[in-house]
């Protein structure tokens, strides 16, 4: 498709481009830059470049806030439960794109129920549920939460293992390999395409998560990234440089990421948009 | 011949018991998770809205059938939250669908950058909305921020304090959330656009056909059915919409920011009113609920009409 052709319409066309790529980037570009400045100067010279480039921001946020804490802690909780929802989905996938059994159709869809539904509406009676099990102020609530969280990932890998064919596993099985290893050997491989996808949207998902921490951890040193920044901003309302490193910091791992898996990340990220 | 077949129907079976019990032994470990996890407190928070509780020991917990949903009717601020989120809806899905279908038609073109471009303007998605409210919240800072250090430079004496402004905080929010999501709307046109027939566009081209000729006989019909789509997402969107309203202005000043899951969220978790906040909750379900079900009534008839 192409129909702006003629040179005026091309300046437009680019002048408009990079107007909107300039409100995009600024705060982001704005954001990086201000953590690397003497601190005082965020606020005084915000639009010049540092006059000296400095880490201390960083170092103060990585120690003082104890943004470090919360790295260590964002990483526990993301890598823990990252794991647990790609073996649940891709078991889940499996069985219901190339298992026959009872009642297929119905936990299926029971399943999918868990993705029309917005996680605020049931945060009360999750609250209740963790509160009751004694697993306030511990990873093992927010990891439960995570792991039943899976109905998006089932969904998506169902739909990646239809593309391995039957005859594939069943030529398998009649080589005597166990259902098990029909699975983990044959299927998984063939349906790796799904689990980056599913990874990448559960990565951004997890790792950016606000409602379930600030609901389940009342505990400081148990902090996540989000919450960590929320304290931060709390008590030290007035360290802007700090403050900018701290959320430098937190959004680093995701754009790196996406600047690698592009592709990836744009199909997760609006896949998992569709599922409403 | 007949043992024979026995014996084939026989291993069949089999074969089917083992599978089945290999697809229960694979589906368990999710279902263990999402049923006491997910789906019970689906079911709990309809139960936890007839009662009156603040939520530490269920010696306390009375049950007071619909009261709660008759609170509701008289709470001023409640109405205030949903009208919030409904103005939300109103102004968000026009500007981020005009605005996304708009860049998408730009950047189907694949001119040079158009891709590099494509790129950067997705990047905010993968931030989180902490970070982005904490972000804006400086740059919107009435005294020190970007946006009014800009205004002073430029000779405006009184620049508005923005998120201190209850007539203006709103539209703060929805500036930040188109900002922060336009980028997966465009996409969604992009794959909508990239799946019309380049010869729709030759064969306009060869009838002299201009820009506004190809916009509404071919783009425009075509693309519906996404359009819908992203108008409905977006919408499930900000009825959602919690995080940044917490971080940049929990909902203030004087409730000029609150929204339906804000006002749960501090009536439940603030005040102990856990009834209350659950049936408030039941309304976010109710209104969510619907407009999702239109969204699969969408995808499935265009997936039918597809193939």
């Amino acid at each position: 498709m192409k129909f702006l052709k003629q040179i005026p319409s091309l300046a437009v066309f680019y002048l408009i481009c990079i107007l909107v790529l300039f409100i995009v980037a600024y705060p982001v570009i704005w954001m990086l830059i201000s953590s690397v400045k003497p601190s005082w100067e965020v606020t005084t010279q915000p639009f010049n470049l540092p006059s000296t480039w400095t880490f201390k921001n960083y170092l103060e946020a990585w120690n003082v806030a104890d943004i470090g804490r919360a790295f260590l802690n964002s990483f526990l909780v993301v890598s823990v439960s990252l794991i647990g929802i790609l073996a649940i989905s891709s078991m889940g996938g499996y069985a219901f794109a190339k298992l026959e059994f009872p009642g297929k159709n119905f936990l299926f869809y029971f399943w999918l129920l868990g993705m029309m539904i917005p996680p605020h509406v049931s945060i009360i009676p999750n609250f209740v549920i963790m509160d009751k099990l004694g697993l306030i102020n511990n990873y093992l609530s927010l990891i439960f939460i995570y792991f039943s969280s899976t109905s998006f990932g089932v969904f998506v890998m169902r739909s990646f293992f239809y593309t391995v064919p039957t005859e594939i596993l069943e030529a398998a099985r009649i080589d005597g390999c166990s259902e098990f290893s029909v699975f983990w050997k044959i299927a998984i491989p063939m349906a790796r395409g799904g689990l980056t996808v599913i990874a990448i949207f559960y990565f951004v998902f997890l790792w950016n998560d606000f409602i379930y921490p600030l609901t389940f951890l009342r505990n400081e040193t148990l902090n996540t990234i989000p919450l960590a920044l929320m304290t931060f901003r709390d008590y030290w309302s007035a360290d802007w440089g700090p403050l900018m490193a701290a959320l430098s910091m937190a959004s680093l791992p995701p754009i790196i990421f996406y600047f690698f898996f592009q592709k990836q990340f744009i199909r997760g990220l609006t896949a998992g948009a569709l599922k409403g | 011949m007949s043992l024979f077949k026995n014996r084939q129907t026989q291993k069949k079976y089999s074969l089917r018991a083992k599978q089945s019990q290999a697809a229960y032994s694979l589906l368990l470990p999710g279902l263990s998770m999402y049923i006491p996890f997910h789906f019970i407190p689906i079911l709990g928070v309809f139960f936890l809205s007839m009662v009156c509780w603040e939520g530490y020991s269920f010696h306390t917990m009375e049950w007071v059938g619909l009261q709660n949903y008759k609170d509701i009717l008289t709470d001023e601020i409640f109405w205030q939250a949903l009208w919030h989120n409904i103005q939300f809806v109103l102004i968000v899905v026009v500007i981020q669908t005009v605005f996304s279908l708009f860049l998408a038609i730009l950047l189907e073109q694949s001119l040079p950058f158009s891709k590099f471009f494509r790129g950067i303007y997705f990047m905010p998605t993968v931030l989180s909305l902490v970070v982005v409210g904490l972000l804006f919240s400086f740059v919107f800072s009435p005294s020190q921020g970007l946006v009014n250090t800009l205004l002073r430079m430029m000779g405006s004496e009184n620049p508005p304090v923005w998120l201190g402004d209850s007539k203006i905080a709103l539209f703060v929010l929805m500036g930040v959330t188109v900002w922060k999501e336009f980028g997966l709307s465009m996409f969604l046109f992009i794959a909508g656009l990239e799946s019309i027939p380049d010869e729709l566009f030759d064969a306009a081209k060869v009838d002299g056909a201009n820009i506004w000729n190809v916009l509404s006989d071919i783009i425009l019909p075509l693309i519906k059915e996404t359009a819908y789509v992203v108008m409905i997402i977006t919408t499930i969107g900000c009825f959602k919409l919690f995080d940044l309203v917490r971080v940049m202005t929990k909902g203030g000043p004087f409730f000029a920011t609150e929204v339906l899951a804000t006002r749960m969220y501090t009536q439940s978790f603030r005040y102990g009113k856990i009834g209350y906040g659950s049936a408030i909750a039941v309304v976010l379900f109710l209104i969510t609920f619907m407009i999702s079900a239109i969204l699969f009534f969408i995808r499935t008839r265009g997936e039918k009409v597809e193939y």
